[in-house]
């Protein structure tokens, strides 16, 4: 099950190895040609030098994550977090730290020992430790290192109507539907990067899109979606079920309204559930792709996610599943009527 | 070691603002031309510094970067009376600012002081406040006519301070920040006169750096190397800063962890300070290091990129102080790194995979 | 000239919709400029190639006009038809309350309003919406799109004979002055004007534009606040006090060398001029300046009254000075040379 293997992998911004592994091994016999960059990103090639579009497929492989700090005399650990995460989710929930994996908590005071107003105030980061269970300093430097990371300790599950749940859904469902991709048969010049550091600010895609030189770039994403009860449609960002999310503008994008649209009507064709993604927050990897050289034309393509860059994350298969269906007859619309826009 | 401090304090008291390089650079250059093999300088005012490698066959490219630049302040307004209102270029805390002696850069270099309300005539109210940047105002002690043909909008300005030796080996002045790695760029090509090294070195004094790293940035483009490593400073371990943001002074240059690094750089710092007995401290970053080093990291296909520091105090500000064994310790490691640098390393560079 | 800039003002063209302005300013430019053509971000190229008895091409300069204005986009549509927006630039929501806008593609008109349970000083951008007039979400679709971009929409005048008031004059002013420029000069050298797009979101077309151009030298032409009303802040530049030539914005300096080059042409040809120092405004400059390897850069700017609201305000006299000082400056035998270091 690829979607519990890429999504169980470690993998904080920057510290990409592990789950870089897990998506070579998964990619090789699919590639023609797989390397990294000096960021870490993978880069994996189909059919290069062919006639065509050349088009580059992003993910990023990289997830919000923790890195410890500092070490206290009575073994618990400092950290502070790679990527955004918000302080007030951290409290007692598991993470895996270091290279030997070690369980770690996150604790605080219990509530029996907080005094009432304390009670009603967010916990901020410096009031959080990592408790390894170490008795000590000396005991706790036997297991961690300062620069050591830690990422969530969530464990996949399928649940409920068609929905999943784990860590990193943002962005290891793009990763798994990039390489469900790469697995169809295809004679288009593809090019498949799994980027690195998305979440510490689109910092591996750049460099990727100036390798590659792409014709058409297109960015799989897990994102922002907040369909709970009582939230009116243009708040909630995208709905879970109602098919991969386009994205429209967000902090660093203003979309390519052509392709889009190229985009909705193949899904129209297709009868693929499509939808927008309805708020300007948050940005993706298209950011960087979008201006580099002399400008590339991309999309944003979205898996509706509930609780982004929190322990335990939810999507739904059926999305999911649309979005492979809809970037694949996308790839093979161009395969046979050319490039789109011009 | 006496000329290598005598170095710092000239550029420390040399003005030299982003943008507006010019009196540091022409010290420096002067300094280094005939240590390296050729001095150029680009349309950004990067100083570039090549010392070539020696050995057939394809030589490493290794480019240097420590900022040239400080922050300065800029003219903004020549206010009634002839006060002059002023901007930031680069980031002063504006609490330090205040009752400071100045030095205008007009048509002639001016004398001013950055005026202050005595406490006699302020409200309570007011006193618990400090005063913002806008409400700044410097006196330069004549009439308006006279400061109007003196003076223009754009013209640079900032705080007047000798370069001192503390107690010890520690040194405090304005501009520390980054010249102490200028002074470590120096002391590192002196080193290169006495080791063996295969790599061609590109030590680049950038400019910029204080309002984006845009000197780093297109020198980046420009020399496309197969590594870089930024130099410049972090904070020094002071009461009050938590354990893992400030570093001790004396106690040997820093060498960052963390995202923007790569790892074999980080891990080839580590072992070559050890093999040469260098002291060092470690740094651990999450994200961002506000230094070249961010920029340089994503040029073009992406550079291979480390980074060390000097551990100062009271950064951003006029009295920013160091220990100059430290500033030694950084000049040594990068020779010793270079020294200690082939090619087939640099290959290994963008090999991330196990088979 | 002040017809020029009416044509062009009263086009809505936010970031990331200029295909309006750009077509517009192509009609002006097709039949002076040797080459014209359109890039994937949307900027408007302008090719002018040296006079034909010179050599070959040695050397090319870029000058930028950014062509967008704010405005917002829409990402979503209520069940009632009331469309739901975001930002394009810098935005405060609660001064969006009440305003007119035109849409750039179909030149629908709406006006924003804001949600009834929120209080005006309380509003972000997920309560506003614009109001177009229709009953339900289908009338809507039929009339917007998601994505679909709106300016603001107010009309062009002229307070005095020469003094201008209406929305998008930074930077339409510019855009007129470059079509201006296109029309009448001839040089030795390659000149590329390029009506650059998105700069109002971080200027995002001229990176694109800068990196493909690659020039020898750019100049920046841009608008910036004026300092002359009352209890203003502390900026010096006046409305009619000349063209202001950049020593510094928001996020780039201009090189030493490069603005006293300016300064002293001023002085040498009796231009008015004055120096900006605008410690708030951003401009294409920073983005030209770090294109590749680097570029020598430098900026001129029409003092603009109310630059952040849908009045903005200027002064002929400095539109005027503007383009003289950008011919003298295309004209100055030290053009490639005053720079080096």
């Amino acid at each position: 099950m690829v979607l519990k293997k890429l999504t169980e992998a470690f993998g904080p911004s920057g510290f990409e190895d592990e789950i870089r592994q897990v998506i070579y091994e998964e990619v090789k016999p699919y590639a023609d040609h797989v390397y990294t960059d000096a960021l870490g990103s993978l880069i994996v090639e189909k059919n290069p030098g062919a006639k065509g579009t050349k088009i580059l497929l992003a993910a990023h492989m990289d997830e919000v994550g923790f890195m410890i700090v500092n070490i206290e005399e009575n073994g618990l650990l400092r950290f502070r977090p790679l990527g955004g995460v918000d302080p007030r989710i951290l409290v007692s929930k598991v993470v895996r730290v270091g290279e030997k994996r070690h369980y770690g908590v996150i604790g605080a005071k219990a509530i029996h020992l907080q005094q009432p107003e304390e009670r009603t105030k967010p916990l901020e980061l410096n009031q959080l430790y990592i408790d390894i269970g170490a008795k000590n300093r000396e005991q706790a430097e036997n297991l961690v290192e300062i620069g050591d990371l830690a990422v969530f300790a969530t464990e996949y599950e399928e649940f409920g109507d068609r929905r999943a749940k784990s860590k990193s859904f943002d962005d290891r469902v793009g990763c798994a539907v990039l390489i469900e991709l790469l697995k169809q048969p295809t004679t288009l010049p593809l090019v498949f990067a799994f980027t690195v550091q998305e979440e510490t600010g689109l910092r591996g895609a750049g460099p990727v899109a100036f390798r590659v030189k792409p014709d058409l770039a297109i960015v799989v994403e897990g994102t922002v979606c907040f369909d709970v009860a009582g939230t009116p449609s243009h708040a909630e960002s995208t709905k879970q079920g109602a098919g991969p999310a386009l994205s429209v503008v967000d902090g660093r994008t203003i979309g390519h309204a052509k392709f889009r649209d190229f985009i909705k009507g193949v899904a129209g064709e297709e009868q693929i559930p499509v939808q927008y993604r309805r708020t300007v927050g948050g940005a993706n990897d298209v950011g960087a792709i979008h201006l580099t050289e002399m400008g590339i034309i991309s999309a944003g393509i979205s898996v509706p996610t509930r609780y982004i860059h929190a322990p335990a994350q939810i999507i739904h298969l059926d999305d999911y599943e649309n979005t492979i269906r809809l970037i694949s007859a996308v790839l093979g619309k161009i395969e046979k009527g050319g490039h789109p826009i011009q | 070691m006496q000329n290598d401090k005598a170095l710092l304090s000239q550029l420390t008291e040399s003005v030299g603002g982003s943008g507006d390089e010019g009196e540091p650079r022409k010290i420096l250059m002067d300094k280094v031309r005939n240590l390296v093999d050729e001095v150029s300088v680009d349309y950004l005012g990067n100083v570039i510094m090549r010392k070539n490698g020696e050995g057939l066959g394809r030589h490493p490219r290794i480019m240097l970067a420590a900022h040239l630049d400080e922050i300065t302040l800029i003219v903004k307004k020549i206010g009634d009376g002839g006060f002059l209102r002023i901007a930031q270029v680069g980031g002063f805390d504006p609490r330090t600012l205040l009752g400071q002696e100045v030095t205008v850069f007009g048509r002639e270099h001016l004398y001013g002081i950055i005026g202050s309300k005595p406490p006699h005539l302020s409200t309570l109210e007011e006193r618990k406040k400090s005063v913002p940047l806008d409400e700044l105002f410097v006196d330069l002690g004549m009439a308006e006519a006279k400061v109007r043909e003196l003076v223009r909008v754009g013209d640079r300005l900032t705080i007047r301070r000798k370069t001192m030796e503390l107690a010890g080996d520690r040194m405090s002045g304005k501009s520390m920040d980054n010249r102490a790695s200028v002074t470590a760029l120096a002391i590192c090509l002196e080193q290169l006169k006495k080791l063996r090294f295969q790599p061609d070195v590109y030590a680049v004094a950038t400019t910029q750096e204080e309002i984006g790293a845009f000197g780093a940035e297109t020198a980046g483009f420009r020399l496309q190397p197969d590594l870089a490593i930024a130099i410049d400073v972090c904070h020094g371990e002071m009461p009050g800063v938590e354990a893992d943001l400030a570093k001790k002074l004396g106690d040997g240059p820093v060498i960052t962890f963390g995202p923007r690094i790569h790892p074999k750089l980080y891990k080839k710092l580590l072992d070559t300070a050890k093999k040469a007995r260098i002291p060092f401290q470690i740094e651990v970053s999450q994200g961002p290091t506000w230094t070249d080093a961010d920029n340089l990291q994503v040029v073009q296909m992406g550079i291979p990129t480390a980074l060390i520091s000097i551990p100062l105090r009271y950064m951003h500000t006029s009295v920013e102080t160091l220990e100059f064994s430290d500033v030694k310790n950084a000049g040594l490691l990068l020779a010793h790194f270079i020294a200690n640098l082939n090619s087939d390393f640099v290959e290994e560079l963008t090999w991330y995979l196990k088979n | 000239m002040k017809e020029l800039i009416q044509s062009f003002a009263k086009i809505p063209g936010p970031a990331g919709s200029e295909a309006e302005i750009a077509r517009a300013i192509r009609t002006k430019i097709e039949s002076v400029a040797d080459e014209v053509y359109t890039d994937v971000l949307g900027n408007l190229y302008a090719i002018k190639k040296p006079q034909s008895n010179s050599s070959a091409i040695t050397k090319t300069v870029l000058i930028s006009a950014h062509m967008d204005e704010p405005g917002v986009s829409v990402v979503d549509i209520d069940e009632d038809g009331f469309l739901r927006i975001a930002p394009l630039g810098h935005l405060k929501p609660s001064e969006l309350i009440g305003q007119r806008v035109q849409f750039a593609r179909t030149k629908i008109a709406g006006v924003i309003a804001a949600d009834g349970d929120v209080a005006r000083d309380k509003v972000e951008f997920p309560n506003l919406f614009i109001d177009i007039a229709v009953r339900s979400k289908e009338d809507a679709h039929k009339l917007v799109q998601i994505g679909d971009a709106a300016a603001f929409d107010y009309e062009f005048q002229e307070i005095t004979p020469r003094v201008l008031l209406s929305h998008a004059l930074d930077n339409r002013v510019s855009c007129a002055v470059a079509v201006d420029l296109l029309e009448k000069i001839q040089l030795s050298f390659q000149l590329v004007v390029v009506f650059s797009t998105q700069q109002q979101v971080g200027s995002r077309g001229i990176q694109v534009a800068g990196y493909r151009i690659n020039p020898d030298l750019a100049m920046v032409l841009g608008a910036t606040p004026a300092g002359d009303t009352p209890k203003s802040k502390n900026i010096q530049v006046k409305m009619g006090g000349g063209v202001a030539i950049k020593a510094q914005d928001a996020a780039m300096v201009v090189a030493p060398a490069l603005r006293d080059y300016l300064i002293q042409l001023a002085e040498s040809d009796q231009i008015p001029a004055q120096i900006e120092v605008a410690s708030t405004a951003r401009s294409d400059a920073s983005a030209i300046q770090v294109s590749r390897s680097g570029v020598p850069t430098c900026g001129l700017s029409v003092p603009m009254r109310y630059l952040d609201s849908p009045s903005q305000m200027v002064h002929m006299d400095d539109v005027e000075n503007m383009r003289k000082l950008l011919e003298a400056w295309l004209r100055s035998d030290k053009l490639f040379t005053h720079f080096t270091y």
